[in-house]
């Protein structure tokens, strides 16, 4: 059975006066547990919408979502809202909006905390956790004096601390330098190996490309879903979404078309490595 | 950009004054702050100075840090002073009069006294309640210090978290205006310019933003909040427990001689004050 299963979500935004703003209709999907998927869509095309609905802080206006073998619906209990929002925690864009306390370590505390941990036991998951991020030596640190980087990593420790199944990424690297972002990737990917389900909410096609599977939302609605291979071999579809394919793959993407069979590619990298192993074959 | 704000400021050092127990810090701080109203002799008001002094150095937070936040509070320093100096009246001979201003040689000393009691205040408790202690540490300590009153527990829990946020976000929104104040700026909006009311009336293009972006701010901690499990104080635990440690008693019995000191010196006077 799969960790994450969405059936027909709809959500509208309530803007007053009986108002109502569309931001997801009909999504349907499904996530298999420890699997790296990656969501990308273009601006207002619902994925942090979805985010929030994965981690219980919007309700569906209707569909069925299934989490971690738990039917979502109005007769969920206190504790198992709770125990749900343990198990799926969310990463946010501004890690200034979403780091709580003054120091690193209490920061990270905070979940552990909410969750009525005995004192040893969070000290035990804040240590972990800061090894998990790199953040060793920045414990009793000020969040607000670290890097962009530094600081989402403090909040990806946090989640962390928490011993989620699944971690959800909303544009956690949209206010990143390269730096920044290359190290959030590389968490990401060792989160992944460690068994956490990843989720990167993203609309930069090189982060897609590191996931196992992508799905694509547009306008609200859920494209389609495939590996990254199948996903950026389709020019038109990127296109339609509104996303900017990397241009190496779109150069693959049109010999192919035009009947020189290279392959796939996403990086310029492979891309030339797709090329030129062609070119020999022909030799 | 932030470090002109140094209210709420942690300065991260070994001391004993760091180590203190919070629920231990706020009952000190409270004898001392009593105890600087009390002050009433020249030689009394010596011994807040140099019991003031002598917690700094305690606290190996550098002087000049705490002058910063001495220095915020000059002009109200200078105001109380003035307004102590010119404004005490006396049947006593004055030692200075011209117009319709007389000064009293004891108006200037009570001034003084004054002055030397506000510096103090800011300067201690700035030192006990921020420069040695995370607004975490303190919070915590004012639920711990009501946890037995059952039926005050949650609204103090609510307050304290509210605190803390507050003080969480100050530099945070130091940055918002400064950032807003430069874009402004660069648009052409004359801020230091014009009568008092045309630059009341400009000071809303600052003002509005700022609250625009301090809801946004405040929507998305408080969903980032919930979905880190916050729900409320109850069934919470913390990482850190409280305990007095022997040199939270020693830091007490040093607080208790200052205020056996201020009393006895109260009774002493050096020339007559
Ligand atoms: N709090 C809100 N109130 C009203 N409309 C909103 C709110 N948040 C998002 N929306 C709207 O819902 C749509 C989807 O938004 P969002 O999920 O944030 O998209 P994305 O994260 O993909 O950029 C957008 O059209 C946006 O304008
Ligand atoms: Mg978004």
């Amino acid at each position: 059975m799969s960790y994450i299963k969405a059936e027909n979500l709809c959500f509208s935004y309530d803007l007053g006066e009986g108002k109502k703003k569309k931001a997801l209709e009909n999504v349907s999907f499904e996530i298999e547990k420890g699997q790296y998927v990656a969501i990308v869509g273009r601006n207002g095309s619902g994925k942090s919408t979805l985010a929030k609905i994965l981690n219980l802080v919007l309700e569906p206006d209707s569909g069925k979502l299934t989490l971690a073998g738990t039917e979502i619906n109005d007769s969920i209990t206190d504790a198992q809202l709770l125990d749900i929002r343990r198990r799926v925690g969310v990463v946010f864009q501004n890690p200034d909006n979403q780091i709580i306390a003054t120091v690193v370590e209490e920061d990270i505390a905070f979940g552990p905390e909410n969750l009525g941990l005995p004192p040893e036991e969070i000290k035990k998951r804040v240590k972990t956790a800061i090894e998990a991020v790199g953040l060793n030596g920045f414990e009793r640190s000020e969040p607000s004096r670290l890097s962009g980087g530094q600081k989402q990593r403090v909040a990806i420790a946090g989640v962390f601390a928490m011993m989620p199944e699944c971690i959800i990424f909303d544009e956690s690297t949209a206010m990143l330098d390269p730096i920044g972002r290359r190290d959030i990737m590389a968490i990401m990917k060792s989160l992944s190996q460690k068994g956490i389900t990843v989720i990167n909410i993203t609309h930069l096609m090189a982060e897609a490309a590191m996931a196992d599977r992508i799905l694509v939302l547009n306008k609200g609605h859920f494209e389609c879903s495939g590996t990254p291979a199948e996903i950026f071999s389709d020019t038109d579809l990127i296109k339609r979404a509104g996303l900017a394919i990397p241009q190496s793959a779109e150069l693959v993407n049109e010999l192919r078309r035009r009947g020189y069979d290279v392959g796939f590619g996403i990086t310029p990298e492979e891309c030339a490595g797709k090329i030129e192993e062609y070119y020999r074959s022909l030799l | 950009m932030h470090n002109s704000i140094t209210l709420g400021q942690y300065y991260p050092v070994k001391s004993p004054l760091h180590s203190l127990d919070g629920r231990m810090r706020i009952f000190v701080t409270l004898i001392y702050m009593i105890m600087a109203f009390v002050c009433n002799s020249a030689a009394s008001f010596l011994m807040l100075a140099l019991f003031s002094l002598v917690l700094i150095f305690i606290s190996r937070v550098p002087f000049g840090v705490i002058m910063k936040s001495i220095r915020a509070i000059l002009i109200i320093l200078l105001i109380t002073f003035i307004m102590n100096v010119f404004f005490y009246t006396s049947d006593a001979e004055p030692l200075f009069e011209w117009w319709i201003f007389r000064l009293y040689t004891e108006g200037i000393v009570k001034a003084f006294m004054m002055a030397v009691r506000i510096t103090a205040l800011v300067a201690v408790s700035c030192l006990m309640m921020s420069y040695t202690a995370t607004p975490i540490d303190i919070t915590h300590s004012i639920e711990a210090i009501f946890e037995p009153i059952k039926f005050l527990r949650e609204p103090i829990h609510s307050f304290s978290m509210m605190m803390f946020i507050a003080l969480r976000f100050i530099p945070t929104l130091t940055d918002d205006t400064d950032r807003i104040l430069t874009a402004q700026k660069s648009r052409g909006a004359d801020l230091s310019e014009g009568s008092l009311f045309a630059r009341i009336r400009n000071l809303t293009a600052i003002m509005i933003p700022l609250f625009v972006s301090s809801f946004r701010r405040a929507d998305e901690l408080a969903i980032a909040m919930e979905c880190r499990c916050y729900h409320g104080g109850e069934g919470r635990t913390r990482m850190r427990t409280l305990h007095y440690r022997a040199s939270d008693f020693v830091i007490l019995a040093l607080f208790v001689v200052y205020a056996a000191a201020v009393v006895w010196l109260n009774s002493i006077k050096i020339f007559g004050y």
